[in-house]
This record gives C-alpha cells, structure tokens and sequence, in this order.
C-alpha cells in the first residue's frame, strides 16, 4: 500500500519540478502578462507564452518524440509522442511560417510601395541592422554561423522569417528567437523614436511630402507576380516566403478569389498563429533557454532592432538630400518590417513635429518593401550556411 | 588562405572554432558585404522592374473637359479660402485602448480625402462626442444585421 503510495507521489509533477522548471514558469506567466495587460503582441505572445508554460511542466511530455519500434517487419508505436511535438514538425519542416506569409500577404496593401519604388531602398538599407548583429554574434565567438545567422534575422522584424531561418539552421535557438523577435516588435514604439529623433533634425522631421499617386488594378495584378519571378530569379532559397506572401496578396487583388483572400487573411492564418506559437513556445525548455547565450540573443537581437532603424533613417536623410528633398527621413525607420507598427510610429513621431504631416501611408512603402527584404536577407543566409 | 575557403569554414559549425577572431570577423565581413550588396541589387532590380511597370500600364492621363461657360475675364478670381481647421468628430462606436492608433488612423484618412491637398488640414483636436447619430445607429444596426 505504501509502496503504490510512494509510487503514485513519485509520478506527481510537483515531485519533479526543478528551480529550472519553475523559473521557466515564471517567464511564461511574465510573458503572458504581458501580453494580455502591456499589449504586447497578444495575438502571438499569448501562444508562444503558453506554450513554454505547457512545455516546462514536469512529465507532462508536451514535446516527446514518439517511441517507435519495428517487430517483425511490423512498426509498432510504444509511445506516441506528445502534442506539441506534431505541432512543431509544422516549424520544423518549414511548413507554418509561409503559411503565415500567404495570410500576410492577403492582408497587405503594396500600393504605397508601387506608387513609390524608391521605397525598396529603404526596405534593404533598414536589413543592415541583421548582418552587423550577425558580425556581432559571430565576433562574440559564441555562437556558430547557423546560430549567428539566426540571431541577426531577428532584425528584420519579421516574426515568420526569423522562426523560417531559425528553424532552418538552429533549431535549438528557436524558442529564444522567436520570443525575442516578437517581444522587440511589440516594443518598437519604444525602441524606435530615440533613435529617429536623435539621427534627424526638426526641420527634417518636419517635411511633408506629396501625396501618392493612383496606382491601377492593372499594376497591383501584375505587382506580385514579377516580384515572385523576379525574387525567385535572383534569390531562390527565398521563394519560399515570397512566393507564398504574393500569391496572397493576388488573391486579394486579382478580385475574383475572394473567398481564398478571406480564408487566407482570417481563419488560415489565425489557425497556424496558433499551432505555431504554441509550437515555439514549446521548444523553449528550462535546458535549451536558462543559458549565457539567451541573454546575448537578447541583446543582439534588440541592437539589430536599433542598427536597421539607423540604417534605414540615414539611407532616408540621405536620399532627402541627393533627390533635393520631399523625403522625410523619419519613413526610413520603417524599413524594418514590423508592419504596420514602425509605419504608425513614423506617423506619430513625424504628427509630433508638425500636426498637419501625414506620413503614414509613405511610410507604409517602406514598410512592406522591409517584409520582402528580411526574406530576400534570409533567402540569402539560408544560401550560404544551410 | 582564400576568401571562399574562409567562407566555407565558417559555414562549418565543426571549423568554425579554429578560426582565430580576425578570420572570423573577416568571413563576417564579407558575409555582410555579399547580403547586402545581394539584398540592395534584388530590391534595385524590383524597384526598375516596378518603375518600368507604371510605365506599360499608365494610362492615358484624362484631359480636363474645357468648361462651356468660362467665367467672365472681368469677374474677379475667388480669393483662396483660408483651410479651416477641421475638427473630425469622431464617434467610436468599439471600444479601444491603443490612444496613438486613433489619430494615425484619422489622420490617414482625412489625408485620403480626394478634395484637399494634405497640407491644408490641420488637425486641432479629436474628441468623442457622446450620443450616437442617427446614421451611426442605422449604420451598427445594419453590420449587426448582415453578420447575425
């Protein structure tokens, strides 16, 4: 009787929490409190916060792998594994996160950046906050070229796109990555506006600019499918995610698939958000995240935050003054994806300077050109250390 | 040792630990100087393949109709009204707790406004009002109507 006792104790989870476990637990509750009570990123934090909730309690098996064995040329399943462990083959195989890129793309509007091409310059220059920090990571000389590489492409601000490549090359890095790059994009507008203040002037970030053109049906049609070509050309490991983002954003244009833009931008992507957040969420365990090396995602991953900003302001100011004006350097920050925060944030901070400015919409190009630009700088990574 | 050769040891989780800091800070360098030298060419290349797109799909910009009553030479030209300041009322029916999202999104929209260049409003104020208008009313009724 007082074995069976014992025996039934020994099998409680309270009997095998560890200070590693409790502290994860800690996190999870933090993270979800931020979410729910700060906004940050709820869609996505609440997930991903319960996921690492639900992974780091003690025999609970969320992420075991199945036991499988092969009797008499028979396969038999010993243990089936745990449920977040299915879910997770969806990061794993690189399935989920252009799933999300093809809601994504139902949703975007590429007009402003149509309307402006110059746009995608500062979609690339605001990439340049992901291979300083990748130069970082690697100086740091704790981290490999897979890892490193992970690590910078949290400055694209693109959630998929990190999950995308970290899934890719460190798998084991994913849960640290993913909760760094969506918790730095809740806090753009708080790691932005220093920065766009302190590299312009008032009178810059007071400029106006013109109002943009009409852009034809005819052209939003025919935008997504050259970008696809043309991407696919010149990147291929990147057609992945552009591919998926386009063909998106032609159902939402073409204006004869409207049922797919609606499954695509609500129930698909919501569906995934879903398995996917719990998924990442669950792959940061007590082992893989209470290490030295979290703390210096941490930190890379908000400097990359703060040099593609740089980056993209400076290119801005600089286009400002070799195209004799009319561009306010301030819609250069939101080059780093994180749309439509960093576009709102230019907005903000430029009606700060001058009521009567309406930067949003010419912020916006910027915006979506940084999405296929954190692609094309993952295409690219993925290249050259997969 | 050959910058390619460097690349791949660094590539390789097995070798990169040999490679002392300068090596390794400068295969990095070339790592950031290829992305990025590929990354600016992609999207230059987009930005000309867009640019060229316009242009095929322009169409032909619409001559205003000549008026067939001109206005008389002698009349004199309406003087240029000064903007008034607009003072969006805005009643939201959903309740939000995001205070900064509001005014971008107003703002965008009166910048959306066909019949005034953007420079000639001046936001002064957004406030709530507190009843809601009859249109308002029919308005929520109708999107409750079509959705339940």
């Amino acid at each position: 009787m007082l074995a069976a006792l014992a025996e039934f104790i020994h099998s409680m989870g309270i009997f095998n929490l560890t200070l590693g476990h409790i502290l994860m637990i800690g996190i999870a509750c933090l993270l979800i409190y931020l979410a729910i009570v700060k906004g940050f990123e709820p869609l996505l934090l609440i997930p991903i916060a319960f996921g690492v909730l639900l992974t780091n309690l003690p025999l609970a098996d969320m992420m075991a792998e199945p036991i499988i064995e092969i009797k008499d040329k028979v396969i038999h399943t010993v243990q089936p594994g745990g449920l977040m462990y299915y879910l997770f083959q969806g990061d794993h195989l690189g399935i989920f996160p252009p799933l999300i890129f093809l809601g994504v793309g139902a949703m975007t509007d590429f007009g402003p950046l149509i309307a402006n091409p110059k746009s995608l310059l500062l979609g690339a220059a605001a990439q340049f906050g992901i291979f300083i920090t990748f130069l970082a990571a690697i100086g740091s000389g704790l981290f490999t070229a897979q890892e490193a590489a992970s690590i910078g492409i949290i400055g694209g601000a693109d959630g998929p796109t990190a999950i995308f490549l970290s899934s890719r090359l460190a798998p084991h890095l994913l849960g640290s990555i993913a909760i760094a790059a969506y918790s730095y994009m809740a806090m753009v507008p708080i790691i932005q506006p220093p920065i766009m203040r302190l590299l312009t002037t008032k009178e810059e970030r007071a400029i106006k600019m013109t109002q943009l053109r009409e852009v034809s049906k005819k052209e939003r049609i025919l935008f997504p499918i050259l970008v696809t070509i043309v991407v696919a050309l010149i990147v291929p490991p990147a057609t992945t995610l552009i591919g998926m983002l386009m063909i998106g954003n032609l159902f939402r244009e073409c204006g004869v698939a409207g049922r797919l833009e609606d499954t695509a931008k609500n129930a698909l992507i919501n569906t995934i958000t879903i398995f996917l957040g719990l998924s990442v969420g669950a792959t940061a365990t007590a082992e893989n995240f209470l290490r030295v090396e979290t703390l210096a995602i941490l930190f890379l991953g908000v400097t990359a935050f703060a040099i593609g900003t740089a980056a993209g302001v400076l290119l801005a100011k600089l286009m400002n003054k070799v195209m004799g004006g009319g561009i306010n350097p301030l819609i250069g920050s939101a080059g780093v994806s994180a749309v439509p925060m960093a576009a709102r944030v230019s907005q903000v901070v430029g009606q700060k300077e001058n009521p009567s400015n309406f930067l949003l919409m010419h912020a916006m190009g910027p915006n979506v050109a940084g999405v296929i630009g954190s692609a094309v700088a993952a295409g690219i990574l993925l290249s050259l250390f997969k | 040792m050959g910058i390619s050769e460097l690349l791949a040891q660094l590539a390789d989780p097995a070798t990169i630990k040999t490679l002392s800091f300068a090596d390794r800070m400068l295969a990095g360098l070339v790592v950031t100087f290829l992305g990025m030298g590929i990354t600016f060419i992609a999207l230059v290349i987009l930005q000309i393949v867009i640019t060229l797109l316009a242009r095929f799909t322009a169409q032909p910009s619409r001559q205003p109709a000549p008026t067939s009553q001109p206005a008389p030479a002698s009349q004199p030209a309406p003087a240029p009204q000064p903007a008034p300041a607009v003072r969006p009322v805005v009643d939201t029916p959903v309740a939000t707790t995001d205070d900064d999202e509001i005014p971008a999104v107003i703002s965008a929209v009166l910048a959306m406004y066909p019949t005034r260049a953007t420079g000639d409003i001046v936001i002064r104020n957004i406030r709530k009002i507190d009843s809601t208008p009859a249109w308002g009313k029919a308005g929520i009724v109708d999107q409750m109507n079509s959705r339940f």
